[in-house]
């Protein structure tokens, strides 16, 4: 393409060179001079001589003599125009307006030749009628000579005119041609500068994914040191009272591992890199699964679960692993902040809007804790809040519940109402 | 803990964290295991040379030689089981950690109690097997440190019998001669009581699995065997 672009530049120039210094072109250029001279000559007789040349016969040399002259003329007039835009580039940034300029001048300029050619044609033709008085040789009756010099000024102007419109089309022809290019050229660039920044986009993806890893690794590390010693206590002769606060230090650490775990997860779900495996399961079977699996848990926690699940098929085509992630922390969330002995509500159902069947689901469950934070202060709570710190939860599970239904395109909201706590998901019935 | 015969067992704990590798192996001496430490990947192949090894701990990101790359090495000479205990905890990681011959993965920060009982069972079932699984044949079935034998009716988990109820032994057939296939509720219940599936069923079966992860799997919560596709139904892991 930028080869291409730039042979059109240098073939213009080359071949405009050519013609203007090569030993033909200034051949080319004297013998137009001579065909000029001579056009110029029959004129000359036509009017020097008018009183001794008939009307036909003046007609005839001003014929002879628009011929020898406007080929001349137009001729050097190609060469003229070459050599002026002998520098001019149409791959230049503003080259047209350039070009509409410089032609707006060069077209002036013909019209003003022109325009005096014909006004000292016409200034002669009345000058003939007035007798002809003051130069040659006395009384005039034949007006030809007139006639054919105002004709021969249009002829001229027309011809000239012609020549310099076929290089003006030849011109914007090149333009247009290059604009192509540039266009085409500008289109690459803006592709390789968007290719560029997705590029440093998945890179810094990268690096923080990088970090994160490193991160969660570095403070495992000693926390594994940690959770080896404390067992290590536990296994001497210790006093009750010792015993009670190393078993508070290693509940603590096994917190600890769970929030680096679920920070780890949060922290790659929200930077995007989350790697789907989708395929088709039912919503209502991983809700009796997870119920099943913390069986022993909903039985210690003194909660009654009331799960309404619809008839209907709630069949998704998801990542089952990340749902199951968001339905089990749902689950946790309720059985970590319900009040004691109140009832959790676990509810599914179709939903049908603008045609599309979604499949809801949601917890509603009674909070043991006065709940003084809002939607926002839970979901954003990565970037912001540390309002919702209560009770021996990290927190941070609902706002995985928020990023991973973002990752899978489903929707998460809460509904706080005194005391009842509502989790809403909503997920899109796909078919592919 | 039941006290066991296991004096004179050698562990090898490889890790290029010394306090990791001090907790760890003193953890182990209270056990009665012989520990050999190691601090990277080379120097573990080295020990190995000289020493009678009994089952390897070894950690994946340490310097001069890698985890991964030493289990890669050492699996060309030995068939000892490889714990792997590793901070990454990815299930990409896992996956890469077995591919390459390690028979468990644990994460760190480890259950203390839980490795202990992890270290066990695999040196049991190399004890019982030195390393070689027992043949398969029409009246076993092997899948990994678990052996069911139909002619007897009993089951083996690394080499030890456990007591399965009758109903739980034939879900545990139908899943290990099927490993890796995924069965609904409905799909098991039918088979195991040859009678077609109704609204209750789901329940019943889930409560049966579950008694057979506790019964077979070192942590039920980590099951290694016995698996739940979230959705779909539960499968036998293939190893």
């Amino acid at each position: 393409m930028d080869t291409k672009w730039k042979n059109i530049k240098s073939k213009a120039k080359s071949f405009l060179e050519k013609c203007w210094l090569s030993s033909t072109g200034i051949a080319v250029k004297l013998f137009c001079f001579v065909l000029a001279g001579f056009g110029i000559a029959f004129w000359y007789s036509v009017v020097v001589y008018r009183t001794y040349h008939p009307t036909g016969e003046s007609l005839f040399f001003g014929i002879l003599g628009n011929a020898l002259f406007g080929a001349g003329q137009m001729i050097l007039t190609a060469f003229l125009i070459m050599r002026k835009f002998r520098e001019w580039d149409p791959g230049e940034k503003d080259a047209y307006v350039k070009w509409q300029n410089r032609w707006k001048i060069r077209n002036r300029r013909l019209q003003w030749i022109g325009g005096t050619a014909l006004l000292i044609a016409l200034w002669y033709m009345s000058y003939l009628m007035n007798g002809g008085m003051y130069i040659g040789t006395g009384w005039q009756y034949n007006y030809a000579s007139g006639y054919v010099m105002i004709l021969s000024a249009l002829v001229q102007f027309v011809l000239a005119g012609a020549v310099m419109n076929h290089f003006k089309k030849k011109q914007l022809d090149m333009i247009m041609c290059n604009f192509e290019k540039i266009n085409q050229n500008r289109i690459k660039e803006a592709l390789e500068i968007e290719r560029k920044s997705l590029e440093k986009v998945s890179r810094s993806d990268q690096l923080r994914v990088d970090l994160i890893t490193n991160v969660s690794h570095d403070l495992k590390t000693p926390l594994t040191s940690m959770v080896g010693y404390i067992e290590l206590i536990k296994r001497e002769e210790l006093s009750d009272i010792v015993r009670d606060y190393v078993d508070v230090i290693s509940e603590r650490a096994e917190k600890l591992k769970e929030m680096i775990n679920s920070l780890f997860n949060l922290a790659k779900a929200s930077s995007g890199n989350v790697e789907l495996h989708p395929e088709p399961f039912e919503v209502n079977r991983m809700i009796e699964q997870i119920f099943a699996d913390m069986d022993d848990r909903i039985k210690e926690s003194h909660l009654e679960f009331v799960t309404d699940l619809t008839k209907e098929d709630t069949q998704l085509i998801s990542d089952n692993s990340y749902f199951y992630r968001i339905c089990q922390n749902l689950i946790e969330n309720a059985l970590k902040y319900s009040a004691k002995g109140t009832r959790v509500f676990v509810k599914t159902k179709l939903l049908q809007s603008e045609g599309k069947e979604e499949v809801w689901l949601e917890v509603t469950n009674t909070s043991g804790y006065p709940m003084d934070f809002t939607k926002e202060d839970i979901i954003e709570r990565f970037a912001r809040g540390d309002k919702a710190r209560t009770g021996d939860g990290n927190g941070l599970g609902l706002a995985i519940v928020s990023t991973y239904a973002k990752a899978l395109g489903g929707e998460f909201d809460i509904l706080i109402d005194c005391d009842q706590f509502k989790a809403c998901l909503k997920f899109p019935k796909k078919t592919t | 803990m039941a006290e066991e015969m296991n004096m004179g067992e050698v562990v090898m704990v490889v890790d290029d964290n010394k306090e990791i590798v001090y907790s760890i192996s003193e953890l182990l001496k209270y056990e009665g295991y012989r520990v050999i430490p190691a601090y990277d990947g080379m120097e573990a192949l080295n020990l190995l040379e000289q020493n009678p090894v009994d089952l390897i701990l070894l950690d994946v990101m340490m310097p001069r030689l890698n985890g991964l790359s030493a289990l890669m090495k050492l699996r060309e000479k030995y068939r000892i089981p490889v714990i792997i205990l590793s901070a990454k905890t990815e299930e990409s990681d896992k996956v890469s950690g077995l591919v390459l011959g390690a028979d468990d993965y644990v994460e760190k920060p480890y259950n203390p109690a839980e490795l202990m009982a992890r270290v066990k069972a695999h040196l049991r079932r190399y004890r019982a097997w030195g390393g070689e699984l027992p043949k398969e044949n029409d009246d076993q079935i092997i899948n990994g440190g678990l052996v069911l034998d139909k002619k007897q009716r009993i089951v083996l988990v690394e080499g030890e019998e456990v007591r399965l109820t009758a109903t739980e032994y034939k879900i545990l057939e139908l899943l290990m001669e099927h490993p890796g296939q995924v069965f609904s509720s409905e799909q098991i219940y039918e088979n195991v009581w040859q009678e077609s599936a109704n609204y209750t069923v789901e329940n019943t079966v889930m409560v049966h699995i579950r008694h057979i992860r506790e019964k077979i799997e070192i942590d039920a919560k980590k099951p290694r065997y016995v698996k739940v596709v979230w959705g779909i139904g539960y499968k036998m892991e293939k190893y």
